[in-house]
């Protein structure tokens, strides 16, 4: 495998991590928040079909993105609504959500099944930055979504981190019920976080309909939604590690598929499954709870919160 | 992730029924949402769709990709009964899909079959199908449903529909029932299917004159042997036109993943291939290869649309040809429980026209081809042929045919046998790699 190959996987590991880690972001934010939300593949589906809908019909990306959040966020309000204000078992919502986002689009993209993005993200090479050798081909010859996800990744983690609303936002997930006595609002943030994951995981989706692979097909993601959720647990809630393990995802994957075509001689179902024996793993050794307690795990996940019931 | 499971079965104890009859009411509030938005949504302009995304006759590995939730709901009979006439003469003829029609695909393949049997047969026949029908026990009550409904046959036309079809067909002895794709058979039940090698062969001969860096990438889904022979067929053709060109191969392990067909379509690109072809079910592979200005080669149903300045050829379905020979069949009484095999000369295995971008005396090689392969003078499977650890499959001078250990199926040739059978493991001696073993 010579190095033109292994750049060539890697900045394809970025592209293709990319569509897991903006709905990994919005996880993190849901779930420090307290809401553990398994509806990511259906978000992503919405952001994906409604995303590509926009663009079909007025051509302009940044309206198809802007719609996309929009639907993303949308399927997440009713999660939000289910779980905080309902105060319903989480991981049933989720799964419910996962299910219907599935359905939905496929029933409502019927029409746009077959066409191609009129209008479509195009890697733009980075003036300067492109130009150094390796690491400048790998990291700035990308699309403009993947140049906000370098943006985002440092913004929250400082967010999350360092700011107050982010010290507020680990409080609500951490206890609700002292987050309350400070008078901090559990359920507006919590809604806040969710939609906000919501719309993340809708950009996700809509970067696999407009860049990745443009065009809407029943069911695209093929579940990157899932992978997203457990990208989270193994990036332990932190979005500096979400972003190493999408790419690593991303590495994986692309690699084995190479290591297919190069004629590696490694069975190509041993390749093939290389990618979730990684997730597996990792997720087996960050659910360790002496682990889980030191990488601060969101105390509340999963947790509706009732006032009433404050102790 | 215990700890929120824990937590959640927690909360649910405590809830209890309080939280299910509100959630019980959100859902009947959430239906009523969704129908207002479907009936919203449905009319909203259609972009002008072109082409496909295919499904599957194959294995039960084709279910998740129409299994849709929401798509059991579509999958009610009646649905989509046309009566067109009274007099009570009507041969009713029923399909079963497993995807939606205007899939662009292999549904979308049989439908049009299904419109051209009304046109075919009209005043003689109705039709009616079922969409979305998953590979599953619930295909067996749209069989029996089919069947109580007055229909004379009914046609199943995904791999996995075989035992309901068989347990369906058992129950109703006076409906005729056809599998396409399947080998059980009982005296109403027979089977269908086609030779798409015979128009990969075609698409072949275009590649391995149009690739520049002798190097080519397929992409398959599952190597069992229907795929086989598709690339097998494919990269024969690109053997005849170009003995120096290589094929490299993936395996991607799903009849449908866009993402990893871009994926797997980008790292065989990266191998300086600069023609592709797959047996997937999403056109993935020629928007990556387009993408790239590298050339691909289609499937299913004419693909051009996602890559109209680079998709080489497309072969595709014309079911309609076997629905009329069928249902005609059922008029004159004459219907048996055959088990056919289609080839390009009975027309279901089709191919588009050359690209325009194909020069012109590549597209007479194809043309030539077509003609050899529709007056049956062109055997793709002629030997001497190779695999590519190097034992001989068929000895110059002979054909597939005569390499088949078993016994055809009745009305088919030894050719047709063996290409149908688990001895299609082997690739051809262009190709670099093996094929996994299932």
């Amino acid at each position: 495998m010579n190095g033109e190959l292994l750049i060539s996987i890697c900045v394809a590991a970025i592209a293709s991590g990319t569509s897991i880690l903006l709905p990994a972001l919005g996880e993190i934010l849901a779930e420090r928040s307290g809401v553990l939300n398994l509806g990511v593949e259906g978000m992503m589906l919405m952001g994906a079909l409604f995303g590509y809908i926009a663009d079909v019909e007025t051509g302009n990306l940044g309206l198809a993105l802007a719609v996309a959040i929009l639907a993303g966020a949308l399927l997440a309000l009713i999660h939000a609504f289910v779980t905080i204000t309902l105060r319903a078992n989480q991981i049933v919502s989720g799964l419910a959500i996962s299910l219907f986002g599935g359905g939905f689009t496929a029933f409502i993209g019927k029409p746009f099944v077959g066409s191609v993005a009129p209008a479509q993200l195009e890697r733009i090479p980075l003036p300067g930055l492109a130009g150094i050798p390796v690491l400048g081909q790998v990291l700035f010859t990308q699309d403009p979504i993947v140049y906000g996800s370098f943006v985002l990744v440092p913004l929250m983690a400082y967010f999350i981190y360092r700011t107050r609303p982010g010290l507020s936002l680990r409080a609500v997930g951490e206890s609700p019920a002292t987050a309350d006595a400070m008078g901090l609002s559990v359920i507006s943030r919590r809604y806040l976080y969710t939609l906000a994951g919501g719309a993340l995981a809708g950009v996700g989706g809509a970067y696999l309909s407009l860049f990745y692979t443009p065009t809407w097909i029943d069911g695209m993601t093929a579940g990157r939604g899932w992978i997203a959720v457990g990208l989270v647990v193994f990036g332990v809630w932190d979005p500096w590690r979400a972003m190493a393990g999408a790419y690593l995802f991303g590495f994986v994957d692309g690699f084995q598929l190479r290591a297919q075509a190069l004629g590696s001689g490694i069975p190509q179902f041993f390749l093939n499954m290389l990618p979730y024996i990684f997730t597996i793993v990792v997720v087996a050794i960050a659910s360790g709870e002496r682990v889980q307690k030191r990488l601060g795990v969101p105390t509340a996940l999963g947790q509706p919160y009732w006032r009433e019931e404050r102790t | 992730m215990n700890r929120a499971t824990d937590n959640g079965q927690d909360v649910t104890a405590r809830l209890g029924r309080r939280t299910l009859l509100k959630l019980g009411g959100l859902v009947a509030v959430g239906g009523a949402a969704g129908a207002l938005l479907a009936a919203c949504g449905s009319p909203a302009a259609p972009p002008a769709p072109s082409t496909p995304a295919s499904a599957k006759p194959s294995p039960a590995s084709a279910a998740p990709a129409s299994a849709k939730p929401a798509g059991s709901a579509a999958a009610s009979p009646a649905a989509a009964a046309k009566p067109s006439s009274t007099n009570g003469k009507l041969v009713r003829a029923a399909f079963v899909y497993l995807g939606t029609t205007n899939d662009k695909g292999w549904t979308n393949a049989h439908d049009d079959g299904r419109k051209y049997l009304e046109q075919q047969l009209k005043g003689q026949v109705e039709t009616v199908f079922a969409e979305n029908v998953p590979e599953g026990a619930e295909s067996q009550r749209v069989f029996e449903d089919f069947a109580q409904k007055g229909a004379s046959v009914v046609y199943g036309t995904s791999f996995g529909y075989m035992d309901f079809m068989l347990a369906a067909a058992q129950k109703y002895p006076d409906v005729k029932f056809e599998h396409n794709t399947g080998f059980k058979t009982l005296p109403n039940l027979g089977t269908y299917g086609a030779a798409q090698e015979d128009a990969r062969y075609v698409a072949g001969l275009i590649s391995g004159k149009m690739t520049k860096s002798n190097v080519l990438g397929f992409i398959g889904s599952f190597p069992i042997p229907e795929v086989i022979r598709d690339m097998n067929g494919w990269a024969r053709g690109v053997q005849i036109a170009n003995p120096q060109a290589k094929i490299h191969t993936v395996w991607i392990n799903s009849w449908f993943d866009p993402p990893k067909e871009t994926t797997a379509a980008n790292s065989l690109l990266d191998l300086n291939a600069d023609v592709l072809a797959s047996v997937t079910d999403s056109p993935a592979m020629a928007q990556a290869a387009a993408a790239k200005k590298r050339y691909s080669v289609g499937s299913d149903s004419d693909q051009t649309s996602y890559a109209p300045d680079y998709m080489l050829i497309c072969p595709f379905w014309v079911w309609g040809i076997h629905y009329v020979k069928s249902v005609q069949s059922v008029i004159d009484g004459t219907w048996k429980n055959s088990q056919v095999y289609y080839h390009m000369k009975d027309g279901v295995s089709s191919i588009t026209a050359p690209n325009k971008i194909v020069p012109a005396d590549v597209a007479k090689l194809a043309e030539d081809a077509i003609a050899g392969l529709k007056a049956g003078t062109l055997d793709i499977w002629k030997g001497p042929l190779k695999d590519n650890k190097g034992n001989v499959i068929v000895p110059d001078g002979k054909s597939i045919g005569d390499a088949f250990k078993g016994t055809p199926l009745p009305g088919q040739s030894a050719a047709d046998g063996y290409v149908q059978s688990e001895q299609m493991n082997w690739a051809l001696d262009n190709i670099v790699d093996a094929v996994p073993k299932p």
